[in-house]
């Protein structure tokens, strides 16, 4: 029954999981890039590490793990509105999408975490190979990426990175779904594009904001994204702490699709209205 | 009409296109603006934690990322034309400028004047006047004029460089679409690491972005005679006043290859 | 020394492709094979000053190649080509500064900019003497009809009004010789006919050379006094249009109405009638009691194939067709196709 019922959205995801892969040369390109900006901002940051030598809240290999990671999976974070959903709400095309026996914002979800996770997959496996074998091979295990913390924390850092993906495309479709209001999608696009580069992590780690900034990074759901799974995987997360931070993410995910629902609810009436 | 004043037309030409869609031109100037402002945050927040790089202070690192980010701004809204190169010639929009009886390189300079990388342009303006004038109270040397003049010339060199990477990346473009975003290390990458002063890479860093790419002869040794400081590393004072040349040279060069990227470009007809 | 000399130009391109079958995901990091096209193969010919050559031929034959490197865009692997006396591809500015090229496709003109300030800047760009472009200018929007929309911006126009500024823009410069790639595509009837009109007149009145790529039949009989046709990259056909219809002359379409000789569905032929078919390979049809016969009047005679249909079943109706253009074409290019051992047909 749920599986019949599922059925249309999984297909839906594996159709669009397969078409990134296809990506083959521009994922190398990326892969290169990633791996450039992440030695820059691991160097940057062992450079401040040394100079201070202070008591952060993250070990100097533990801030560098933090940004390899980062790097690899980049690809989910919400940074770019879907091009082909943007059009499609803009030119008022969602209605005929509308008219499909799918229950649209979860087809538009399904569509979201493929496209976030196939590309990030295709570019995070070399990303690893290259900052947690070649780095300390060539003898350069002070800016390499640290194995997990244990066996059960990558077990579930895995578990966590696709709740993260979750959580992405959430905030991904309620940043589409905007569209439905303004005219442009400027705005948007730019305030996601600012809000997730300062407080998903990618920027610099979350812990490393001042203390006084903590408890907004806490109570916001960006940091569901990425630093959940990072910090289980470099074990700064208490093990009884985790059952808790997942939970947390999965509230995130389904709360921010509800969202993201309502908002393509009312939208969508708009346009049908409109279109009269 | 010569070259200049044809190049000035397209540009007058291009700003007032731009000028048709007002709301657009100034959300996406106001949002680079934002987004750039977002990462200059998370330096903010660095120095907020450990108090000092090294022995570099945070109005330093604001002299270094000002200087980057305002010459790199205007190199990009210079090189559009060049930037967009892979599309245009899949959208075989290259052929029309090829049947002109003008320079490749004037032609696709003049293609855009991209006006809403001013945003970039102010934030990292506000940054670097923020950076020089903590330098000068605290004892810059250069005085008014000197620092005028030293920035103006380090600009030239740095646009200069920056120019003859995207030429360089409109040559790649000719040969593959799809792995461009490799030269995104040089220009997006040039510009991220060029906000830091080169000491903190390791060697073969420094070297291929002082002899290869040579970014820090643009940015780090000018900005040196700026916030008035010596090299760590040891070079002469007065490296600064030479080096931004670097950047034309290497722009000099990129003209050679785009010459020789044409030739290949017409006899495989990609 | 004729205007435009083309010595046996060859071009091949060479293209890397992802290979196909198991495992292909994996070994396309990796490996690419090579895919070689031959785009022209020893292609000759020349064109006189005041010419209006048509040249056709099927998608990928080589038509967009050859104009590539005709305006200076493209350079053969081998061969020679002078135009004016210039080597398009190595004195490319000085020659585009004589010939003017439209491409259907795409507009050469400003998007946002009004019709006349995009012929303005290309005054600029081309270094016109202002006095001289002047004239040009107001007599091509007087020809052309463009004035109605001349302050409009290029991207508010329709497909046709574009199309007239386009081929406006291209000879502003009063080149000698004018490139049209696929010109009337996409137009409505009006359209193309105001199209065709000013080309036969720009020609006629003024001489300019005219090279026209087409797949419109109708353009090429209203148009050429020269048709070249292109197939797999060889020069397949050249002379004037009557190529095509001696090629007409040859073939005829006979439709025979017939009636069953025993009432219900009229069967296929038999005996003689089915062994004449076979023995001239002439193709035919059947089909609710009309037959269709494509026969070569030289291997079979139209009466001889009549007669030969009556001896089998009741004629009600005959008529007799020469084939439309386009199926002659169609023929030349199936008979030219596959590149080297095709007998190539020239004047």
């Amino acid at each position: 029954m749920i599986r019949s019922a599922a059925r249309p959205y999984l297909a839906f995801f594996a159709a669009r999981f397969r078409s990134q892969l296809q990506y083959r040369a521009a994922a190398w390109a990326g892969v290169v890039t990633q791996i450039f900006f992440g030695l820059v901002s691991v160097m940057v940051l062992v450079a401040f590490y040394r100079a201070a030598g202070t008591d952060a809240p993250l070990t100097q290999s533990q801030s560098v793990s933090y940004v390899w990671l980062g790097q690899a999976l980049l690809l989910i974070l919400p940074f770019r509105l879907d091009p082909e959903l943007r059009e499609m709400i803009q030119t008022g095309d969602v209605a005929y999408e509308l008219a499909r026996p799918v229950f649209l914002p979860l087809s538009w979800f399904a569509r979201g975490v493929a496209d976030r996770v196939a590309p990030a997959l295709l570019r995070a496996l070399p990303q690893f190979a290259f900052s947690m074998l070649i780095l300390p091979w060539i003898g350069w295990e002070e800016i390499a990426l640290v194995p997990p913390a244990s066996a059960a924390a990558f077990g579930l850092f895995l578990v966590s990175a696709v709740l993260g993906s979750l959580v992405a495309a959430a905030i991904g479709l309620i940043a589409a779904a905007t569209l439905f209001w303004t005219i442009a999608g400027h705005g948007t696009s730019i305030l996601v594009q600012t809000i997730v580069w300062v407080l998903s992590g990618v920027s610099i780690p979350l812990p490393l904001y001042p203390e006084w900034f903590q408890p907004v990074i806490r109570a916001l759901p960006f940091r569901a994204m990425l630093d959940t799974p990072f910090q289980i995987y470099l074990g700064t997360t208490e093990a009884s702490a985790v059952g808790g931070e997942l939970l947390m993410q999965l509230f995130w995910a389904v709360g921010l699709f509800v969202l993201a629902w309502i908002l393509i609810g009312r939208g969508s009436r708009r346009v049908v209205v409109q279109g009269g | 009409m010569t070259g200049t004043r044809l190049y000035w037309r397209l540009v007058g030409i291009s700003i007032r296109s731009q000028m048709q869609y007002k709301v657009s031109f100034i959300l996406q100037s106001l949002g680079q603006m934002i987004v750039t402002g977002g990462e200059f945050l998370g330096i903010w927040a660095l120095f907020d934690r450990f108090g000092t790089l090294q022995e570099w202070a945070f109005h330093e690192i604001a002299v270094l990322y000002g200087l980057a980010n305002v010459a790199f701004s205007v190199a990009d809204a210079l090189t559009n034309g060049f930037d967009s190169a892979g599309y245009l010639i899949r959208k075989g929009e290259f052929d029309r400028v090829m049947v002109r009886p003008r320079s490749t390189v004037l032609l696709l300079l003049g293609y855009e004047f991209t006006v809403r990388r001013i945003g970039r342009f102010l934030q990292g303006a506000a940054i670097l006047s923020y950076g020089l004038v903590v330098s000068s109270e605290s004892g810059a040397p250069l005085g008014l004029v000197g620092t005028a003049a030293t920035l103006l010339w380090a600009i030239v060199g740095a646009v200069a460089l920056f120019v003859g990477i995207r030429i360089i990346q409109a040559c790649v473009s000719f040969k593959t679409v799809q792995s461009i975003e490799v030269m995104n290390v040089f220009t997006y990458g040039g510009v991220y690491a060029s906000g830091y002063p080169f000491t903190i890479y390791v060697r073969w860093f420094r070297m291929l972005f002082t002899y290869g790419v040579p970014l820090a002869a643009v940015t780090y040794y000018p900005a040196l005679l700026l916030m008035g400081r010596l090299d760590p590393g040891g070079a002469v004072r007065w490296i600064g006043w030479v080096s931004p040349i670097a950047g034309v040279a290497f722009l000099m060069v990129s003209l050679v290859i785009w010459r020789f990227a044409l030739r290949w470009y017409s006899s495989t007809g990609t | 020394m004729a205007l435009i000399e083309v010595d046996s130009i060859c071009k091949r391109y060479v293209r890397r492709a992802r290979t196909t079958g198991r495992g292909a995901a994996l070994r396309g990091l990796f490996v690419r094979e090579k895919v070689v096209t031959d785009a022209l193969s020893d292609v000759s010919f020349t064109i006189e000053a005041g010419e209006l050559v048509g040249y056709i031929g099927p998608n990928g034959a080589g038509k967009s190649t050859t104009v590539k490197l005709l305006a200076g865009i493209l350079t053969p692997d081998s061969g020679t080509c002078r135009i004016n006396g210039l080597v398009p591809w190595e004195e490319r500015r000085e020659h585009v500064a004589r010939i003017g090229v439209v491409f259907g496709q795409r507009t050469q003109l400003w998007w946002d900019l009004p019709v006349i300030e995009s012929f303005d800047l290309l005054a600029d760009i081309y270094r016109l003497d202002r006095t001289h472009y002047e004239t040009t200018r107001d007599r091509l929007i007087d020809r052309l009809s463009i004035g109605p929309f001349l302050e409009q911006p290029v991207r508010q126009l329709s497909l046709g009004q574009r199309m007239r500024a386009d081929l406006a823009a291209s000879l502003l410069h009063r080149p000698r010789i004018l490139f049209l790639d696929e010109p009337t595509i996409g137009l409505d009837a009006p359209g193309k006919l105001a199209i065709r009109d000013f080309v036969r007149t720009i020609n006629a009145e003024e001489g300019v050379t005219v090279i026209l790529t087409t797949h419109d039949m109708d353009d090429i009989e209203a148009l050429s006094s020269r048709l070249m046709i292109i197939n797999s990259g060889r020069i397949v056909a050249d002379g004037a249009p009557s190529i095509l219809t001696d090629e007409l002359a040859r073939n005829r379409e006979v439709v025979v109405d017939v009636t069953p000789a025993h009432g219900g569905e009229a069967r296929p032929p038999e005996g003689t009638l089915a062994a004449a078919l076979e023995r001239s390979r002439t193709r035919w049809s059947l089909e609710g009691g009309r037959f269709r016969f494509d026969v070569d009047p030289t291997v079979l005679s139209v009466p001889e194939l009549i007669r030969l249909v009556g001896e089998q079943y009741t004629m009600r109706d005959i008529s007799i067709e020469t084939a439309p253009i386009e199926e002659v074409v169609r023929r030349i290019y199936a008979r030219t196709d596959g590149g080297a051992n095709a007998p190539t047909a020239s004047s």
